[in-house]
């Protein structure tokens, strides 16, 4: 299956890009795709456990499936206002 | 619209019509403007970037979870994307309510659920050519600039 995963503020720099698309077996969780990402971006790693992740533009927990065509989003801690 | 992302000056006053009603005895606004910082090597401009599609989404969440818990009449939310300048405006809260105990304490939580949830970042430019990300899990620090 076939995802896009973006990234954005800090985690974009991290990555040096803002999206890719990632080919994956079925069956990965989101916690099993920040392994993936940080294995990837190493530069990733040092924000990983505060990092949280977006499917279709909702959050979601690191267990949840991903899903063939899905958009992933790797958000940082955020800071508006 | 009452809940939005700008790249233009916020109208407060424009807010502020909106959120009106004859049964609204009450508006509260809170503004958030771009703070100096640090004297010695100041800052210059903040840069705000966000996830926008999501944005809008946790915005409008903040919005109806604010009308939810508090006995208030409208709820308006405007977040600036783009580079602001230090006293420029990133984001306005305006709520109307009957009476102003509510008017208050659902302003306060717009602002405070915002900070939380809304995939918004923003990037510190100082006068220096230097510029940080802010990152609000790292340690209140007066050291940010060296990274």
């Amino acid at each position: 299956m076939r995802i896009t995963v973006h990234y954005f503020g800090p985690a974009a720099d991290d990555a040096g890009l803002a999206r890719e698309t990632i080919d994956l077996p079925p069956g990965v969780v989101l916690s099993g795709l920040a392994d993936l990402l940080c294995a990837r971006h190493p530069a990733l790693e040092h924000r990983r456990s505060h990092l949280r992740f977006a499917v279709n533009a909702e959050y979601a927990a690191r267990d949840a499936h991903v899903r063939d065509g899905d958009e992933v989003a790797v958000i940082p801690p955020v800071a508006g206002g | 619209m009452i809940v939005r992302l700008t790249r233009e000056t916020i109208d407060l006053l424009d807010l502020v019509g909106r959120v009106r009603s004859p049964e609204a005895g009450a508006i509260c606004t809170f503004q958030g403007p771009v703070r100096a910082e640090r004297p010695e090597n100041p800052l210059l401009a903040l840069e705000y970037s966000a996830y926008e599609e999501m944005a809008l989404r946790e915005m409008e969440k903040v919005r109806s979870e604010a009308m939810r818990r508090f006995p208030v009449t409208e709820v308006a939310i405007v977040h600036r994307l783009g580079r602001l300048e230090i006293g420029e405006v990133s984001v306005a809260i305006v709520v109307s309510a009957p009476h102003r105990e509510a008017a208050f304490a659902a302003c306060r939580y717009a602002i405070d659920e915002l900070k939380q949830s809304v995939p918004i970042w923003k990037k510190e430019i100082w006068t220096t050519g230097e510029t940080t990300w802010v990152d609000p899990t790292a340690e209140e620090s007066d050291g940010a600039g060296s990274r």
